[in-house]
């Protein structure tokens, strides 16, 4: 998904998400419906003395969340490109860690890849390169692309 | 100087899509989810065979009263392998083969959520195979003690039921990692605009199966580890004169066990979903309702475990709860076969070999829904419990149901998979031979179990000659039938017309959005659904 | 093939049997009613559907409608199931309200499931303290590659040596228990189906409205010969009924054994031979081969020409976790011919034998009881796995996971330890708790406690002073492995 905001005519700032069809909120609901199933059908038989499916209620319940944890934490991803006046800073969240590489809107290029199964960006300046559009669909890379190319031209 | 480069050639360096392995390491170590549906296909063919032999001696040995061919120790783990073997081995993974092929496809993600761990699932499998059937190398040869391996008589079995306790724990283990798979890869990664409710009802179906593998794997794996601690470790769950109660295995085996049978049902439902709107050339009648039953049974599926338990001698309270419970299952089931039928009304039919599956889907799978109700009144259930009747309506409800429905989902998918045409002659045929002999083999168990035949008997009275005689030729060719579609699977992966992307004129869905075959990456960027 | 005459002349060959209960023909009409009203919405549904498939077909140039609901007809093929099932449900119910009333009955039997035939023992009413087994009397060599001619009657694999015989139209009430795994009693005439579990009685009844002979089987898996232990019922009118019974009694009498009489090793050899062609040949086999490796040989086995105090207990009281049941239902004059048989024939030639006697001591516990047979007094009943049912000292009651409350199961122990200091009045007893090791020790001595004076006051209230009751200090591990065994409180004669 790509979120464009226009900061008049020397600035925008895009904010590019990963597709991700459910929120937090909905895998935590699934998860606790789930969970609470799972153990009250072991806690049910606990108490007639099968005890023994507890357990491994238990362990399959740990595993299905690390499993929801593993694939949540790379829900929140998130590349946001800002073009200011003098240059260009692109903030990326991978997992839990954010970074945030900044160039030289004068300097930076740049380069679209055409694959044959889908179009890749990257920015580069001084021998750095940058993969950006990574969570996008192919429109909208195409889309980024040609907004990015045009505030290039811009400068240049 | 442009600040934006075009760099076609470096892009082709940045291609992985190539560098799979190839041979016999490219099956093993595999994470594409196309591979490894094909893998559980594959697999679970070959148990299906293995299982069918099993059930061919039996139907041999019964072709007449007397003791012929095998001997009752032998038959009694034959009647409980071919059990497991298609339940466990030939049944599920085939589901799961489904799943991994056409999930990813339907709702337009790149692969599975987690790829890694889908190689694990496939892979226990095999492990698990060769336990389960290696235990009739065993001393004392494989369990003998029926595919619900009821204590006190599976305390008793020899070394083949550890390790059928070891086998069950592993595809217990796999089952687990494939359904948190596939809930994590529908929850997160339907493509954008494609909301639960506009999901194609296979992914609803199985989703809602996963759900129910998640509950009821545990209970399963307690059951065996239970029967295990009784055997070997001094433990009393389930003998009386240690202050346990046989009757308590009964109830954990059929809580999983209830379930189990939707488990094995409901993406059957889910395929014929997709099927019938197809050659009907018209939207399925009742989408939401469809989604509203299948939830309905999955729910209603842990409040009847107990009618597999009617002569244990509960209280009339309990009887009369799991009968009433049991009859409402009819509602929801009914409701969908009222919907299928209401989707081929006024619709434009075709009748491909998938449709043919489908339409004899529903007939057949119909009376065992009939034979099921019957089946639910406690009073007719005491008297047909234990007997060939209810051998007749669980092969109805698997056979004609799973089964049938497995095959019709692989001739409507095998031109997306190969890229090629079947052969529609030998399809209509295969069609036709195992509908013909099905009901040859089961329909006289009915009357069977009615006069008073018992299950897993190496031996009968005469009075059940003339059926048995007639149901043993009809399994033979049954079997035999299932060759044909063995021939049709090989020669549509040699060759054969090269098929459209969109193979079926009027076929919905992403999946037909791909080429035939699909390549093995699809979907890396996501497609939006309207 | 359908013309072969079918045995059952009366019984359609299509449906269940002719019902001679009334439950049985309430089964029956339900059985009815929902195969008619099944077909009718089979018919009705599957003619939608082939109207529209020979209707709707795009080779006649039907063109498809687009619709895809229609809530009304939803709504309407929702509900309408839901009053047909109701329809359904209402005479169902009365007929479980009636099967379940087990209420006043003339005549109580208890029928024991064994691997692989079925004991009856006539408990209340006409013919109260009769005993019989019923085992297959089909000969194997018919069921094993006999000619099929051989098998054309009706009765084949559905007649046994002897049958149950009951009253007509009298209340007849099952109990049904069984001896190692579960079976199930059925009689499909009579629209009664029970399971058989070990340690647990259920019960289940019927009424024969007409005299004649009845056939089922044992309908749950229940080992090697499940499809070979099958039960003849008799009904028989009043009057044979009363001379059956008393011919019963009368042979009863004529053959009781003398407890204490002495046998020679060849009466002893023929006794056993027919006790185990009857008992035992299914798994050690005629040969004494046995089969290998559920059933061991008895032919040169260890046990078979070990020490004779082992064989007689492993017969007595069967092995845990393996196919060797426990055998205390045989007579003491049974068990004694037939362990003197195995250890004197086939290659087996230990030349000792064991006398009734020693059986009815070795089943009561060596140490009280004088054993003639010196191979016998090492007997010790104290490695017996199974429950204190033996009648007194020493004795081991069982008791639940954590729990310090009697088990119903121990309560036939107390008393016969009640009986045995009744009789007594100078005996004394010590009674010693004990715990497995699971848990905190302190909790487990509290426990182990708890257990012995669990004890103490039921035989207190058996009516013991309690002065003759010695509670010694709680132990609360032992046992090994065995968590079972560890549980448990130990009568013992005072030290």
């Amino acid at each position: 998904m790509l979120d464009a905001r226009n900061h008049g005519d020397n600035g925008a700032c895009y904010i590019a998400r990963r597709n991700c069809s459910i929120s937090p909120q909905g895998l935590i609901g699934s998860f606790t419906v789930i969970a609470t199933v799972s153990l009250l059908i072991g806690i049910g038989f606990a108490s007639h003395g099968a005890w023994m499916v507890l357990p491994f209620a238990g362990i399959e319940l740990v595993t299905l969340a690390i499993a929801f944890v593993c694939y949540a934490r790379h829900a929140a991803d998130y590349e946001r490109i800002s073009v200011g006046a003098g240059e260009i800073e692109v903030e990326v969240c991978n997992g839990d860690c954010v970074r945030c590489h900044l160039f030289n809107r004068a300097w930076v290029r740049l380069i679209v890849r055409d694959a044959p199964s889908a179009t890749r960006l990257a920015l580069r300046s001084r021998g750095q390169e940058l993969e950006i559009g990574r969570h996008l669909d192919g429109a909208d890379r195409q889309k980024l692309a040609h907004e990015l190319g045009r505030w290039l031209r811009l400068t240049a | 100087m442009s600040s934006i480069a075009h760099d076609p050639a470096h892009g082709h360096g940045h291609d992985d899509h190539a560098h799979h392995p190839t041979g016999i390491m490219r099956w093993i170590a595999t994470t594409n989810h196309k591979d490894i549906g094909t893998l559980y296909l594959w697999f679970s063919f070959i148990m299906f065979l293995s299982g069918g032999v099993m059930a061919l001696t039996i139907r041999a040995e019964l072709f007449q009263p007397g003791l012929q061919i095998v001997q009752p120790e032998f038959f009694n783990q034959l009647t409980t392998m071919h059990g497991l073997v298609m339940v466990f081995g030939a049944i599920m993974p085939a589901f799961v083969g489904f799943a991994n092929w056409q999930i990813p496809l339907m709702i337009g993600a790149p692969d599975m959520a987690f790829a890694r761990m889908n190689n694990w699932s496939f892979w226990l499998l095999p492990v698990a195979a060769i336990l389960l059937i290696g235990s009739f190398f065993a001393p004392g040869g494989a369990s003998a003690a029926g595919w619900t391996l009821y204590a006190p008589l599976s305390v008793q079995m020899g070394m083949g039921m550890d390790m059928l306790i070891f086998a069950v724990h592993i595809m217990g283990a796999s089952s687990i990692m494939g359904a948190i798979n596939i809930v994590t890869t529908i929850l997160n990664m339907r493509a954008p605009g494609m909301t639960l409710m506009k999901m194609p009802l296979f992914c609803w179906t199985w989703l809602i199966t996963a759900y129910l593998l998640i509950a009821v794997m545990p209970v399963l794996a307690g059951a065996v580890t239970m029967l295990l601690t009784d055997r070997h470790f001094g433990t009393s769950f389930f003998n009386a004169a240690g202050g346990g109660d046989p009757v308590l295995y009964q109830h954990v085996f059929w809580f999983f066990g209830h379930p189990e049978v939707y488990i094995m049902i409901l993406p059957a439902f889910g395929i014929i979903s997709q099927i019938i709107p197809t050659f009907a050339r018209k939207p399925l009648f009742g989408y939401a309702s469809m989604v509203y039953a299948t939830a309905s049974i999955a729910i209603l599926s842990f409040i009847v475990w107990a009618h597999h338990m009617f002569t244990t001698g509960m209280p009339a309270a309990g009887q009369l709860f799991f009968m009433y419970a049991t009859m409402l299952i009819a509602v929801p089931t009914g409701v969908k076969v009222f919907n299928w039928i209401a989707t081929m009304w006024k619709g434009s039919l075709t009748f491909e070999t998938p449709m043919l599956f489908a339409v004899g889907f529903i007939f057949v799978f119909t009376i065992g829904g009939f034979t099921g109700l019957i089946c639910a009144i406690t009073p007719i259930d005491v008297q047909i419990q234990d007997t060939y009747y209810v051998v007749a309506h669980f092969h109805y409800v698997l056979v004609a149901g799973s089964l049938f429905a497995l095959f019709a989902g692989a001739y409507y998918w095998i031109p997306k998979w190969t890229g090629h045409m079947y052969d529609e002659g030998l399809g209509k045929l295969h069609f036709w031979c195992s509908m013909v002999f099905f009901n040859v083999t089961f329909f006289p168990m009915h009357f069977l179990g009615l006069a008073g035949m018992p299950r897993r008997i190496p031996d009968y009275a005469v009075q059940f000659t003339d059926f048995n005689a007639i149901a043993s030729v009809g399994a033979f060719g049954f079997g035999f039938s299932q060759l044909i579609f063995l021939v049709i699977v090989l020669k549509c992966i040699k060759g054969g017309k090269k098929a459209a992307a969109r193979v079926w004129d009027s076929a919905d869905g992403l999946e037909w959005t791909v080429p035939s075959p699909a390549p093995y990456h699809t979907f890396e960027t996501a497609p939006v659904v309207k | 093939m359908f013309l072969a005459s079918s045995a059952y002349a009366t019984d359609s060959r299509y449906n269940l049997q002719t019902p001679v209960t009334q439950i049985a023909q309430q089964v029956y009409d339900l059985h009815t009613i929902m195969m008619v009203v099944c077909l009718v919405i089979f018919v009705a549904v599957f003619g939608v559907m082939f109207y529209s498939i020979y209707a709707h077909r795009k080779s006649k140039g039907a063109v498809a409608a687009q619709w895809h609901e229609n809530t009304t007809v939803e709504v309407l093929w929702t509900i309408i199931p839901v009053f047909i099932l109701l329809g359904m449900a209402w005479p169902a119910t009365k007929t479980v309200l009636a099967m379940k009333d087990t209420s006043n009955s003339d005549i109580t039997i208890k029928a024991t499931g064994y691997q692989w035939k079925w004991g009856y023992d006539y408990l209340k009413g006409e013919g109260e303290g009769i005993r019989l087994v019923s085992n297959l009397s089909t000969p194997r060599d018919q069921i094993d590659g006999g000619k099929q001619s051989e098998r054309s009657q009706s009765s084949y694999l559905l007649e046994v040596d002897d049958p149950l015989v009951v009253p007509v139209g009298k209340k007849i009430r099952i109990l049904t228990t069984a001896n190692d795994v579960i079976h199930a009693w059925w009689v499909p005439a009579f629209a009664v189906k029970q399971d058989a579990i070990p340690g647990f009685i259920r019960d289940t009844w019927f009424r024969a409205d007409k005299e004649g002979i009845y056939r089922g089987n044992c309908a749950e898996l229940c080992g090697k010969d499940h499809g070979f232990m099958p039960i003849e019922v008799h009904v028989v009118s009043a009057e044979k009924y009363a001379t059956w019974v008393a011919e019963r009694k009368k042979v009863a009498a004529a053959v009781a054994e003398d407890p204490s009489k002495k046998y020679t090793l060849a009466e002893l050899k023929a006794k056993g031979q027919k006790a185990y062609d009857a008992n035992c040949v299914a798994c050690h086999q005629a040969s004494g081969k046995g089969l290998a490796p559920a059933f061991p040989a008895l032919d040169g086995s260890k046990i078979a020409t070990g020490p004779i105090a082992e064989h007689v207990g492993i017969v007595l009281n069967g092995k845990a976790g393996t196919a060797m049941a426990a055998w205390k239902q045989l007579s003491d004059t049974e068990i004694a011919a037939v362990v003197t048989f195995e250890r004197n024939n086939w290659g087996n030639a230990v030349g000792d034998m064991v006398q009734p006697s020693d059986i009815k001591a070795a089943r009561g516990g060596a140490q009280l009881a004088a054993s003639p047979m010196p191979a016998l007094a090492k007997e010790a009943p104290t490695e017996s796995a199974t429950t204190a049912a033996s009648d007194a000292l020493p004795a081991k009651l069982y008791f639940r996971v954590g729990k310090a409350a009697l088990p119903a199961d121990a309560m036939d122990a107390v008393k016969a330890v009640a009986e045995f200091l009744a009789a007594k009045p100078e005996a004394k007893v010590d009674i010693t708790g004990y715990t497995d090791q699971s848990g905190s020790l302190d909790k487990n001595l509290e426990l182990a406690k708890e257990r012995a004076k669990a004890v103490r006051d039921a035989l207190a209230g058996a009516g013991i002073a309690e002065d003759r009751i010695h509670m010694k200090k709680p132990e609360a591990v032992t046992g090994g492995g065995d968590n079972r065994e560890a549980r448990r409180v130990e009568i013992n004669p005072a030290s």
